[in-house]
């Protein structure tokens, strides 16, 4: 479970819903839009070319005429999609812009909560189909990298109702089945031959829109050159403004082997006055700016003015916003520029890096602060901030940016930040790899004594947080979680923002324990304290819960306002279809199912089980599978429930110690109930200086834990043995001695 | 392990910065990059910034490792 509810939706950056403008220098270009009007009805459109073949620009142009006929939905994507979350928030926002009416039936508040492919994804594509022509453009595709983002895509591309035009602008072709949508006809391609200029196109851009006076046989010799690339053919364009003898320049040009970049870059410099050469330099490590901004990167005052004159003179600083705050460099340019800061700077980048680290970090757009922080190779930075806000993105459902941030740092910097290895450690978990989350522990336990004091996360120490982990994530070993949870209880005290999620920890061991009284009585502290806390996760899990014991205590009119009342919050707080809350679903058709309500109760049980899986906690999936399994038998599925039955056997055959769930699963199947489970080897412990005399507190002394641990292990280990006194369980322990 | 840029077209100096430690030739409309390449990541690297600035990429080869038979 993790620290808040889920009030941080991903913050999206609504400059990449935003076109790019189209400037009054875009020449309408009627033979490629034309052509992607032939997309309409087919499965995938798709404008592939190597940078700077003006794929933006087309796009951005065609969606302005296109716009009159049909919505138009933009997203330009970048790194950050490759978490999925991010990538389907941005999509879905974009399509509820273009279409009011899918912006109700899909809102992307939801996106962070509900299983993607499962659940997500179908819905968007049935409210597509329920909604007339739109078009959706994802530009830079080739910045979508991940194959778990990739193949959210192919799914959808494989379901999207004919009525989506999808435009795909690319450096390289996608991972999809293009071969075969060629073959059936379903596939729109403008590549890098369709898009060079023709003579009539540069004559156009040229002369007509920049005005430049090139004779007819000066732009067939500069389309020559370039090959019709239109960055080439732009790069030109600038080294020749303001040129007395343009001819002799384009002559130079044609009369060199250079590379038209190499030739342009320096001329394109060239051409403007070394403040403004400066500005753009020192301004290209960003990846976009602002008037603010560039002052605080340049720490000096004249962005403004600097701004705003290449706005008006250069097309390869690209307005992201309306109202012509923001802005970027062409990737093409930003490179050259970025080349030759190198070259000239190359000691200042780093500074330009922490400069614009600091201004990002106080102006509290943490994700660009993280990027430059560690551009700069500031670690402690970086890390300081990620350790302060990796909650906020777990709570946004984007654990796999951190992990990403995380994974840029050297191994040798991880290795010696206890912080930042919890910090893994907790993502692991929470990604449901216990693999993953025993290696952070493991390079952690290296670092040796862990430093006291609180952590930026509101946790008391690392201590702590080490050990609310280990309660929170039980891996199947209830008396580890509960032995945990009680020195927890110790770490962070009652003010602690963590506190309910030690304090459902508790109650959900006691409750797999068969410890009914405990588990109900932390239960109920977790779902008063968890509102005031925003802790909805582990506040809605513990209503739930409670729904559950009710149940088995037989309180059936309590069990059912329960689950009505654990559904309620996780609907209010967009936990519905999340996979930390599972159990919602499985205690509301247990609910229903006791009030013989059995045909709507299976597919919530289902959803209950489908959820539990995807979270990946051994003793919450054997308990979702219990129910499951006993009301398919109860509607005469004696195949599936058999199944099922054998699937949590095998479940908790694997489980270090699993409580009582063998035993519920055995009443469930109707079996003899087995025998007590193995005490474990910490429960052997204390068992035998329990019957050497010792007290409690003394045993505790003995054994370095505290005495509420103690405690925990020997009605632990009474409940497993089935005695109620310490005269029993010294008489069992004597008589085991002498059998040997 | 070595490897072998060819990129169309005759690109200066300049550009050596992003190709950190390598060797640039020029020769008869070609820039022929040479140097060690210590992974994966590092090769992918190199061919995305190649392609970020429009140049285009002829071939990429490993050479052989010094000394071996």
């Amino acid at each position: 479970m993790t620290s808040a509810g889920r009030p941080d939706a991903p913050v999206l950056l609504v400059t990449k819903l935003h076109p790019p403008s189209v400037l009054a220098q875009t020449i309408a270009r009627e033979r490629l839009f034309e052509r992607l009007r032939e997309g309409r009805g087919l499965k995938l459109s798709l404008v592939a070319g190597p940078a700077g073949f003006g794929k933006s620009t087309l796009l951005a142009a065609w969606r302005e005429e296109e716009t009159r006929e049909r919505p138009v939905a933009w997203v330009t994507l970048d790194g950050g999609d490759n978490d999925a979350i991010m990538l389907w928030s941005h999509v879905i926002e974009a399509l509820g812009r273009a279409c009011p009416a899918l912006a109700e039936t899909i809102p992307a508040e939801l996106v962070p909560a509900a299983p993607l492919l499962e659940v997500l994804l179908p819905r968007l594509v049935n409210a597509l189909t329920e909604q007339g022509e739109v078009v959706l453009v994802l530009d830079d595709f080739h910045r979508l990298t991940s194959a778990a983002a990739r193949e959210t895509l192919r799914w959808f591309v494989d379901y999207m109702p004919s009525t989506l035009q999808l435009v795909l602008a690319t450096r390289a072709d996608p991972a999809l089945p293009l071969g075969a949508l060629r073959a059936h006809g379903q596939l729109l391609e403008l590549r890098a031959d369709d898009l060079r200029f023709t003579a009539p196109e540069a004559h156009e851009f040229l002369n007509d829109r920049l005005g430049l006076g090139l004779a007819a046989g000066d732009v067939d010799l500069l389309v020559t050159r370039t090959e019709g690339w239109p960055a080439g053919i732009y790069l030109a364009a600038l080294s020749l403004a303001g040129k007395p003898d343009k001819a002799a320049l384009v002559r130079a040009f044609d009369g060199t082997s250079a590379h038209v970049v190499d030739f342009l870059s320096s001329e394109v410099l060239g051409a403007y006055e070394p403040e403004l050469q400066a500005f753009m330099l020192r301004t290209s490590v960003l990846e976009r700016l602002c008037v603010p901004l560039c002052d605080a990167v340049l720490d000096g005052t004249g962005s403004a003015a600097a701004l705003e004159s290449l706005a008006r003179s250069n097309l390869f600083l690209i307005p992201l916003d309306d109202q012509r705050r923001w802005f970027r460099f062409h990737h093409l340019f930003a490179q050259l520029l970025r080349v030759e800061l190198e070259r000239r700077e190359p000691a200042l980048v780093p500074t330009l890096h922490r400069r614009a680290f600091e201004w990002h970090d106080e102006f509290g757009t943490t994700d660009e602060a993280i990027h430059h922080a560690i551009a700069a190779h500031a670690f402690a930075e970086a890390g300081s901030l990620i350790a302060g806000t990796w909650v906020h993105y777990v709570n946004a459902g984007r654990t796999s940016s951190v992990l990403d941030r995380l994974l840029r740092f050297p191994e040798a910097t991880l290795d010696g930040d206890a912080r930042l290895l919890l910090v893994l450690a907790w993502i692991s978990a929470l990604r449901g790899s216990e693999a993953d989350m025993r290696a952070a522990l493991a390079r952690l336990d290296r670092l040796g004594e862990l430093e006291p004091g609180p952590l930026p996360d509101g946790f008391a120490s690392l201590q702590s947080s080490l050990c609310v982990l280990s309660a929170a994530f039980a891996w199947g070993d209830v008396a580890a979680s509960l032995e945990a949870g009680a020195r927890s209880v110790e770490l962070e005290g009652p003010e602690s923002p963590w506190r309910p999620v030690v304090t459902w920890s508790l109650g959900w061991g006691h409750y797999c324990n068969g410890d009914l009284d405990q588990a109900e009585r932390w239960l109920t502290e977790t779902a008063e304290l968890a509102p005031p806390a925003d802790q909805w996760i582990v506040g809605t899990g513990a209503i739930a819960d409670l729904s559950l014991i009710a149940g088995l205590r037989g309180r059936h009119a309590e069990q059912l306002r329960l689950a009505g009342a654990a559904v309620d919050q996780a609907r209010e707080q967009g936990l519905l279809e999340a996979r930390e809350v599972g159990e919602v679903h499985t205690a509301h058709g247990v609910a229903l199912a006791a009030h013989g309500r059995r045909e709507e109760a299976l597919p919530l049980l289902e959803q209950g089980v489908f959820l539990r899986r995807l979270w990946g906690q051994p003793l919450d999936l054997a308990d979702g599978l219990i129910a499951l399994a006993t009301a398919t038998a109860g509607v005469g599925d004696r195949a599936r429930a058999a199944a099922l039955f054998r699937e949590t056997e095998e479940l908790l055959a694997g489980c270090p110690d699993a409580g009582v769930l063998p035993q519920r699963l055995a009443a469930a199947m109707g079996a003899p109930v087995p025998a007590r489970a193995e005490l474990s080897e910490r429960e052997r412990e204390v068992l035998a200086l329990l019957s050497s005399g010792l007290s409690e507190r003394e045993i505790g002394q003995e054994l370095f834990l505290s005495f509420n641990t103690v405690h925990t292990h020997v009605k632990s280990l009474y409940r497993k043995l089935g005695v109620s006194s310490r005269a029993e369980a010294v008489e069992f322990h004597l008589g085991e001695t002498r059998r040997g | 392990m070595s490897y072998e840029f060819v990129l169309r077209g005759e690109i200066g100096d300049r550009f050596s910065v992003l190709f950190e430690g390598m060797h640039l030739e020029r020769r008869s409309g070609l820039t022929v990059i040479t140097g060690d390449v210590h992974d994966q990541a590092h090769l992918h690297g190199l061919i995305e910034r190649i392609q970020e600035l429009g140049i285009e990429l002829v071939s990429v080869n490993p050479l052989p490792r010094k000394g071996s038979v």
